[in-house]
């Protein structure tokens, strides 16, 4: 609906056919169901690093013009 | 005696809740939990053979292994009919059932049948696939899913052909049937057409499917140097007193709260009131589910303009279609009136 309404929206979670169904459009594979930006795995400085890095595909991903619903590659 | 295999989560076995959804894949011999109703059902006609158990989070975590196990669970003791569920309205419980199912009948040719709330999220991902009966939202409803699924498998485990989907009571497959009739296309579309002329009722051949609609993307954002971002969740990330009342499931609520106050996390907290996953990881550190602290640091860099002052919250488990997109439609409204140019939305 965020997009309906004009404004880019990433959404980043571990269920992205789930996220396509529901009609989002920037679709990007992120983390576990419980936890989309967070690796629990990681030490703390790694998580943040790594969760930086989730934020900046999301970032891109709204900066990327687009003509459909789309799952974005993990680059 | 027709022979019948049945999936089901680490709820349903017994195994336990959101605490325990990473119960790896396991096979048990004979009935358990919801196939013990399933067996009392049956009688005579058939007996469950064998249970296949996994937990939600395990199954998603790596699907492929996990379908691969069911296969070759499968493969062994040859049912006549797999049966999934009832999984109601969950989602990854009913991604998995649909998945599992798809996959008997697919690779092994055993006859699936899951059960389902129509609008549950893996009805539009699994019904070409797999045959399914709609139930009720909530195990609450398990005596009638059971009593409407059992007669149903049996018909599929003698290979009975299915009869059109409104006849049979099930969620259409979404494929439509050659059928002779006496009566041609073009006289049943000129009286449908008159009928709908005089204001009679008539009944359309054509269904049309209820999958969301798609939404022409957004325009991208030009300078993500200038721009303001927001922050929002389904995740039921709130307050630890959860002062808006937000439902754990079932949503009909959103509310925002001051980036400064989750920065802050602390008199009060944040902490998830999500009923549909375990929320110990994000409750330990909220950034988890909205990553301000990276959203920060790269404000901080100069890749992003601003933070909106706010984070948008709700629960995205149960929540119907009608008020999800009421939700959804409600807060772009409200990011547009505060001048937000992007937004990252996270999701369990």
């Amino acid at each position: 609906m965020i997009e309906k309404a004009g404004l880019p929206a990433a959404h980043l979670t571990a269920m992205t056919a789930m996220a396509k169904l529901a009609g989002a459009n920037r679709i990007l594979s992120s983390g576990l169901i419980p936890h989309p930006v967070g690796d629990p795995t990681r030490s703390h400085d790694e998580e943040v690093a790594w969760r930086k890095g989730q934020v900046q595909k999301a970032l891109n991903a709204v900066a990327t013009p687009l003509d459909e619903a789309m799952i974005f590659p993990d680059w | 005696m027709l022979r019948v295999a049945h999936y089901i989560n680490q709820f349903f076995a017994g195994i336990g809740g959101e605490d325990k959804a990473d119960a790896p894949f396991e096979v048990r011999e004979g009935a358990v939990g919801p196939g013990r109703a399933f067996a009392m059902e049956f009688g005579d006609d058939a007996e469950i053979v064998q249970t296949l158990v996994c937990g939600d989070n395990a199954f998603h975590a790596d699907p492929e292994a996990n379908l691969e196990a069911a296969v070759a669970a499968l493969a062994e003791s040859k049912p006549d009919l797999l049966i999934a569920g009832p999984a109601f309205n969950a989602g990854r419980y009913g991604l998995a059932c649909g998945a599992i199912a798809a996959a008997a009948t697919e690779k092994l040719g055993i006859p699936a049948l899951i059960g389902l709330y129509p609008e549950a999220p893996a009805v539009d991902v699994y019904r070409v696939r797999t045959v399914m009966m709609p139930t009720g939202d909530s195990a609450g409803s398990m005596k009638d899913a059971v009593a409407s699924m059992a007669p149903m498998g049996l018909r599929l485990a003698r290979g009975e052909p299915l009869s059109p989907a409104e006849e049979d009571g099930r969620i259409p497959i979404g494929y439509r049937k050659a059928v002779a009739t006496e009566v041609p296309v073009a006289h049943r579309a000129v009286e449908m057409l008159l009928a709908k002329l005089k204001g009679e009722p008539f009944e359309s051949e054509i269904s049309l499917p209820e999958g969301a609609e798609p939404v022409p993307p957004a325009p991208a954002v030009d300078d993500l140097g200038e721009a303001t971002i927001a922050l929002v969740t389904e995740g039921g990330l709130v307050p630890e007193d959860n002062p808006d009342r937000i439902e754990s499931s079932s949503a009909t609520k959103w509310a925002r709260y001051p980036i400064d106050m989750l920065r802050a996390n602390t008199d009060p907290a944040f902490k998830s009131i999500h009923a549909g996953y375990d929320s110990q990881w994000v409750d330990a550190d909220p950034n988890r589910m909205v990553p301000l602290d990276a959203l920060e640091a790269l404000r901080a860099e100069g890749v992003i303009g601003g933070i909106h002052d706010y984070f948008y919250a709700t629960t995205g488990t149960g929540t119907t279609v009608t008020h999800g997109e009421r939700i959804g439609g409600e807060i772009a409204k409200q990011l547009i009136a505060d001048g937000v140019q992007a937004v990252i939305v996270t999701s369990t």
